[in-house]
């Protein structure tokens, strides 16, 4: 082998390499440098931890209240985030001694954001916990603290479909509110016709609002679908795989929000219709709740009480009771631990934490972990369910 | 009161690392890191059925068995254990502008199949190519001596033994190719690369360019089956096993000094806590304008530093899920990188803004080397093209969906339209990253994933030769991508080791460098 291929290069050169470097440097500024930039800023403003907020407006809607949601200066929140329509934000809640978040969609336009006001609709759920607190306390005036807007679900033109049928069940309309007024106002670009389903006429929310966006904008339209209730002039039973044919092209998305019920219900209707999984999108829903899928856990553990361990990352060890047929999250929250948490539905990894030791089961319609998450034992509390005993991590707020 | 021996700010790659072997040096270690899981850009994320890399296309020197590399070796003492594969080719590179293709070339992995390639591609550069290779077994042994004598050089060492080194050392790769006599097409196919360095190959140093070139060539390429996220979550596992703590969702709002030294930290929570070091993973400029509490003590030199760096890329990545199978896709690589020209000086001029006239896009299919990363019959892409400036400074919050989309539909249009693939109708998930959101998970300023530029007077050779003599206040270190090893994985890796043994012999020493 050839010792003198670079013979050509001079060997003085190796000693002007640190000079240069110092002649370079000693001509620069000796002031404190800049460490921010737009991106960062823009990063910050899109993507807030936490977003302190006041309740401004509370409207009444049947069995649910719209409440607008305006900075809270003094708490040195200055503006809102800006979103897509239909994304969601988490409220942080304290409710006794537990300490828990429940996420909602905005249900107002992106536009109104910027002009500093978020609006979400709270329906009072049966045995809903949260929905019942807040409805019966939040007034004009409430401090909260909210997430950033997050979640997945909204149009993605290079994804989805220009034509986007959006099915909503109950208070499920909201993030469809959103998107119809984004439309209406240029914001967003496609065409929405909501199929909604309610039980009956009473029951519809944002009637007006939506009516209005219609008539106003010709890229929206609404079905009311009503389950218990005859009438001229809507639609009755459920959004079955024949309503939805009427509308598809094929430029269409599906886009789903309400209970996990319904979920089940309108994934047998569109597998009906051979629709590719691109097509479809579902919201995420918040709560899982064990089924009959999970018949095998709720029969061996079902009823049964275990102890957690928490080892918090402030160092303290609590030991706790969690029950077979809830949520490690919720036993966290239930023992007024603050667990980190937002979607409460597996996707968004903000409670994903450490299984240290026992087992737990992750229903199938909510595994959303990473690969090897699943094989070096983390797990996303908010739909890990005890069959034993555990021991967890948890990065307290 | 929690006393530490280290505290590391921020567990990225090189804040894992450091904290990894630091802890296996017997230091009492904390790491603090504002996000909920380890990596920094090292990281995954899952969206409806697939789940997709951050940043992480390849490693090099990881190896197998008796060819097991450098960093392959690190992990090995340090008991890290993960799940690697092995890629099969280097690269395909497709220069194409305006549907007319200049060049399409698969270039391999291993010694002898890159040099029969070049018998059949540049016949003429046989001869300059053996001898790049000689060059990079030099460039190897002078590293080594380098890392043997833990910076107390002997300058006549140096001249006798490792002239050609001290050459190499000077150079930056367009030079080097020069001197090597390579013809001006080898150069060109040989600077295919240079996305992976920030810069173009004018520009960056002929020694960091051979040691990731060849370092490929010789020893391959590997990615983790599980994506970068296992590589750091296990990091930060072992370094937990061996007595580190973790403080995730916290962050480092204030770094406390006593006497002209560090002493601790201030958290988010109030809390202080003490230590006789800090290694940050978070850039010079952020702790000194922003976390130090006596901004005083910055040395004026490590001010004007931090004043005279420019940043290294800044990316803009395009994540695919597709519905179909890597065959109907059209897709037979693992890594393309096409180009409007093989000039990679033009391309780093253009890449000021954020869509120029000329582009080089970075296409990497990990299902070329995992076929099962993805569900059976689908696979997924990652696009990525990267800025040499600012290029999002003037983007406001109402417009930023609207332009990375825009962006994102030119790179697929153009992607169809180079390879022929079949894109748009297989569409299953898309995500979107562009400098802000690396800004939003790294923190870094204008979202820079590569640290500093490597610049001519800011390379390997000169950060290198440096490391010793620049020194900041007394106990702090920096690790990471803006660390004296440079960006990506391997230097990260094992700068952040080195650092270790540094702050060891600091802590240890009393407080004596």
């Amino acid at each position: 082998m050839k010792k003198d291929y670079l013979n050509s290069v001079p060997a003085e050169r190796f000693a002007a390499i640190i000079p240069n470097r110092r002649r370079v440097i000693e001509s620069a500024s000796a002031e404190m440098p800049q460490y921010e930039y737009n991106a960062n800023v823009l990063a910050r403003s899109l993507h807030p931890k936490v977003q302190h907020v006041i309740v401004k407006d509370i409207a009444e809607m049947p069995a649910a209240r719209l409440y607008t949601l305006v900075p809270d200066q003094e708490k040195e929140t200055e503006k809102l985030a800006y979103f897509q329509a239909g994304q969601y934000i988490s409220l942080d809640l304290q409710i006794g001694e537990s300490r828990l978040s429940r996420p909602y969609s905005l249900c107002s336009s992106p536009s109104l954001a910027l002009r500093g006001e978020y609006q979400i609709l709270v329906k009072t759920m049966n045995n809903g916990f949260a929905s019942a607190y807040i409805n019966e306390n939040f007034q004009i005036g409430t401090r909260i603290d909210i997430s950033g807007p997050s979640g997945f679900f909204y149009h993605e033109p290079l994804r989805d479909g220009s034509k986007v049928i959006g099915i909503a069940g109950g208070s499920g309309i909201a993030p469809f509110v959103s998107m119809a007024q984004a439309i209406a106002e240029g914001i967003a670009d496609f065409d929405l016709t909501i199929l909604y389903g309610s039980r009956t006429e009473e029951e519809i929310l944002f009637r007006k609002q939506l009516d209005d966006l219609a008539e106003k904008c010709e890229r929206i339209k609404v079905d009311y679908v009503l389950s218990d209730q005859q009438k001229e002039g809507f639609r009755f039973g459920f959004i079955s795989s024949e309503l939805i044919r009427e509308y598809l092209t094929d430029d269409s998305s599906v886009f789903v929000c309400g209970s996990q019920g319904m979920y089940d219900y309108i994934r047998q209707q569109t597998q009906q219709l051979d629709l590719p999984l691109r097509r479809v999108r579902f919201d995420a829903y918040g709560e899982y709740r064990l089924t009959g899928r999970d018949q095998k856990h709720l029969d061996r553990h079902g009823d049964q009480k275990y102890q957690l361990t928490v080892r918090t990352n402030d160092g303290f060890v609590h030991t706790i009771l969690a029950r077979g047929d809830e949520s490690i999250l919720v036993a966290l929250e239930r023992a007024g631990i603050k667990a980190p948490s937002r979607c409460r539905s597996g996707e968004c990894g903000w409670c994903r934490t450490r299984l240290l030791s026992g087992a737990v089961y992750t229903p199938q319609m909510t595994e959303r972990r990473r690969q090897y998450d699943k094989v070096a034992g983390y797990i996303h509390a908010c739909c890990s369910f005890p069959c034993s005993d555990c021991e967890i991590t948890v990065n307290c707020q | 009161m929690e006393k530490y021996d280290l505290i590391v700010i921020g567990a990225g790659n090189g804040g894992l690392m450091t904290a990894c072997r630091a802890s296996q040096l017997g230091l009492k270690v904390l790491v603090v890191e504002r996000h909920n899981l380890p990596g920094g850009a090292a990281s995954s994320f899952v969206r409806g059925r697939f789940e997709f890399d951050a940043s992480l296309h390849e490693i090099p020197d990881f190896g197998q068995g008796e060819h097991r590399g450098e960093l392959g070796r690190l992990f090995d003492e340090l008991g890290i254990k993960v799940e690697m594969v092995p890629i099969k080719d280097a690269f395909r590179y497709v220069v194409e502008k305006d549907g007319q293709r200049s060049l399409d070339v698969v270039f391999p992995h291993g010694r002898d199949k890159v040099m029969k390639l070049i018998e059949e591609i540049c016949p003429e550069d046989v001869e300059a190519m053996e001898n790049s290779f000689s060059a990079y077994g030099d460039m190897e042994r002078g590293l080594a001596y380098f890392g043997a004598c833990r910076g107390q050089i002997d300058p006549e060492v140096l001249r006798k033994e490792h002239p050609n080194f001290m050459r190499i050392m000077s150079l930056s790769a367009g030079e080097l190719f020069r001197a090597l006599g390579m013809s001006e097409k080898c150069q060109r196919i040989l600077s295919a690369y240079w996305p992976y360095q920030g810069t173009d190959i004018e520009t960056v140093d002929a020694s960091r360019y051979l040691m990731m070139v060849y370092g490929y060539f010789v020893n391959g390429a590997y990615v983790p089956k599980m994506r970068s996220h296992s590589l750091s979550t296990a990091i930060a596992d072992r370094a937990a096993q061996l007595g580190c703590r973790f403080l995730y969702d916290k962050e480092v709002t204030r770094i406390l000094t006593s006497q002209g030294r560090v002493c601790g930290v201030e958290l988010d929570d109030g809390r202080v806590i003490e230590t006789r070091a800090i290694a940050s993973n978070a850039f010079p400029e952020v702790v000194y304008a922003r976390l130090l509490d006596d901004r005083s003590l910055v040395p004026p030199f490590e001010l004007k530093k931090a004043n005279a760096r420019k940043y290294g890329f800044r990316a803009f990545s395009v994540y695919l899920g597709l519905d179909a199978p890597p065959e109907e896709i059209g897709i037979s690589d693992y890594t393309v990188f096409i180009s409007t020209t093989d000039d990679s000086r033009l391309i780093c001029e253009q890449s000021r803004t954020r869509f120029g006239r000329e582009y080089a896009l970075d296409v990497c299919c990990l299902n070329m080397a995992v076929p099962d990363c993805s569900p059976e019959g689908t696979t997924e892409i990652i696009l990525t093209i990267s800025y040499t400036d600012d290029a999002w400074a003037d983007v406001s919050e109402e417009d930023y969906v609207r332009i990375k989309r825009e962006i994102a539909d030119q790179l697929i249009d153009n992607l169809e339209k180079t390879m022929g693939y079949h894109i748009r109708e297989h569409i299953e998930e898309i995500e979107i990253a562009s400098p802000v959101t690396f800004a939003r998970y790294m923190y870094s300023p204008q979202g820079s994933i590569y640290g500093y530029a490597s610049l001519k007077w800011d390379g390997m050779s000169s950060r290198m030769l440096a490391s010793g003599m620049e020194q900041t206040i007394p106990g702090l270190f920096f690790v990471g991508g803006h660390g004296s090893s440079l960006s990506g994985y391997f230097p990260t890796y094992t700068g952040g080791n080195k650092a270790a043994f540094q702050i060891m012999g600091y802590v240890r020493g009393g407080g004596k460098r």
